[in-house]
């Protein structure tokens, strides 16, 4: 079953500064990554993506929590775990005054196992192969970046952590950048995922995370998360009685209800009224009720959204 | 950069040779026993050598200690090194052992080329260079001059780790120097516990370990394994407290 876990955390919790007036980057994140899933992570500026990327790779050290990676707990011997893993940085961190390929021989030297012939490959696959030669200085943010992916591909990983690796991109390179995530994917590659573009994490991602303000907000499957958003939402007076109302009825295909008490129905569409109607009988209030054909992106609002007039309500 | 700085130091020992024998060219005729004829000479025109090379290089080094550290954070190169399985301890180990390594080749070649500059101007000068116990000064002159320098590349390794910079970790550096120099300078007209105070000082010890590099020592100098202890010290402290930090330290975007 560990075997499987290729990213676990565990009560992960990050606070710079002084235990009391600090910055609470991350609180208390619990995260799991399949093998070979392909692991959206996403959020707002300044929610604690990269920070949280920054953990796992060994860059910040938590306050609390712990981190595995394949199974192993972090703290017990990183850099050999990081070496089966790799990651695309962002800001593409390069030396300026070396050039492409000098600086794939300078990180290739860091790692194990890269093979002769592998740099000209991954500059290839990136389409730098021409300016291989030319000063890092002298590239553009979308040239770095193509040599920030070919720097991750060098030692060939079992876990690839992408921070917005489409950053600085045309449409062709996030493109491109797009099939490579899925023909990785396809190789059996491990891919945690971290982006602005929600359209691109939609057609790439089996899974996603989404975080607000260091806090996982919800996470789960793509389809699944999408799914709600084809479904009837309802917010009752109470919820409980009306779920138990709801379920015997044989045109409802599923109920459920998350942890604020949000229903939602899977139900044919014109049956929505139907669902109004007996619940008012039943004397429940009906406060809001709703349906939407949702992409990602309107999934991702609307669940940032409630939880900041979640948040608005309990500082109330 | 490395290459910059080697220059700058062979022209600090070249320079002053250059203008004395022109000097000394102009005025040998006139004044036949000057006496400083004998910063052409060997082996008293290479305590020239020997005060140029840490005197200037105590900066040079710092600034090469700390570009080679504190770029790296200002680059991000630092995180895409230690992201890749790098350990910390041995990425800062690396760190040291490469400047003081580039530090000893450029302290070598810059007295190499001392030597042989003074050689030449011994020879057009004219008169019999008195080689006597050259070898030994020569060698213990090249440690303390070496341990000199160590001192400042683990101060500015400590102060471009804490600053995550190099400017910085340059501009402080200096400043310790500078600060140390005006301090010394001040306590050592005092008396009583203040008059204490400077032999504890990276300038004053480095002072003193400089002054048995002239053929003729002062009498009242400090023994030089009093000045050896204080300035390892500094450096072990510099050098702890670089791998205390560095181990800890947050490696944000």
């Amino acid at each position: 079953m560990t075997d499987n876990v290729v990213i676990k955390t565990n009560g992960l919790t990050k606070r710079f500064g002084s235990p009391s007036k600090g910055i609470l980057a991350i609180d208390d994140l619990n995260i799991e990554v399949q093998r070979g899933n392909i692991f959206g992570f996403l959020g707002p500026n300044a929610s604690g993506k990269t920070t949280t990327i920054g953990m796992l790779l060994g860059l910040v050290r938590p306050t609390s929590g712990s981190i595995e990676l394949f199974g192993q707990d972090t703290r017990q011997d990183l850099p050999s775990l990081l070496r089966r893993t790799s990651a695309v940085l962002e800001n593409s961190p390069f030396y300026p005054y070396l050039s492409g390929r000098d600086n794939l021989e300078v990180f290739a030297r860091t790692m194990d196992r890269v093979e002769r012939g592998r740099i000209d490959e991954v500059l290839t696959i990136v389409g730098l192969k021409k300016r291989s030669k030319n000063k890092v200085k002298t590239y553009s943010l979308g040239m770095r970046q193509r040599l920030s992916i070919a720097v991750a591909l060098l030692s060939n990983p079992e876990l690839l952590i992408l921070d917005e690796p489409t950053n600085g991109l045309d449409p062709e390179g996030i493109i491109e950048t797009r099939e490579l995530i899925r023909s990785l994917g396809k190789e059996g590659k491990t891919i945690f995922l971290s982006s602005h573009l929600l359209h691109e994490v939609e057609q790439v991602c089996d899974h996603v995370a989404i975080l607000n303000k260091g806090k996982v907000i919800t996470q789960g499957p793509v389809k699944e998360l999408l799914r709600r958003g084809r479904m009837l939402q309802m917010c009752v007076s109470d919820a409980d009685t009306a779920v138990s109302l709801l379920m015997d009825i044989e045109w409802i295909k599923t109920i459920e209800t998350d942890e604020d008490k949000v229903i939602f129905i899977e139900a044919p569409e014109d049956k929505y009224p139907d669902i109004n109607e007996l619940l008012v009988k039943k004397g429940i209030r009906v406060s809001e009720m709703k349906t939407s054909e949702e992409s990602l992106e309107d999934f991702f609002l609307d669940v940032i959204d409630e939880e900041a007039k979640t948040g608005k309500a309990k500082n109330a | 950069m490395p290459y910059v700085l080697l220059l700058v130091l062979l022209a600090s020992i070249l320079i002053p040779l250059v203008v004395s024998y022109i000097n000394y060219q102009s005025e040998v005729s006139e004044y036949p026993d000057l006496m400083w004829k004998e910063t052409l000479v060997l082996p008293t025109a290479m305590e020239g050598v020997f005060n140029s090379v840490p005197g200037l290089g105590m900066i040079l080094v710092a600034i090469l200690a700390a570009s080679v550290v504190g770029n790296e954070y200002g680059w991000g190169t630092l995180r895409q090194t230690l992201a890749r399985g790098t350990s910390r301890s041995g990425y800062l180990t690396a760190k040291l052992l490469s400047i003081t390594i580039i530090a000893i080749i450029g302290v070598i070649i810059a007295v190499a080329v001392g030597l042989i500059a003074t050689i030449i101007t011994s020879m057009l000068v004219g008169g019999g260079i008195e080689w006597g116990s050259f070898f030994g000064y020569f060698i213990a002159s090249l440690g303390r001059t070496l341990l000199v320098l160590v001192v400042f590349i683990t101060m500015a390794t400590l102060f471009s780790v804490l600053l995550r910079s190099s400017a910085l970790g340059i501009m402080v550096t200096i400043a310790w120097f500078i600060g140390d120099s005006i301090i010394v300078g001040l306590l050592s007209g005092s008396t009583g516990w203040l008059a204490d105070i400077p032999q504890f000082m990276i300038f004053f010890n480095t002072g003193e370990l400089m002054a048995l590099n002239s053929l003729s020592p002062p009498d009242d100098v400090t023994p030089w394994w009093q000045s050896v202890g204080i300035l390892l010290a500094y450096s072990t402290v510099f050098i702890t407290a670089s791998y205390y930090r560095f181990q800890r330290q947050d490696l944000t975007a």
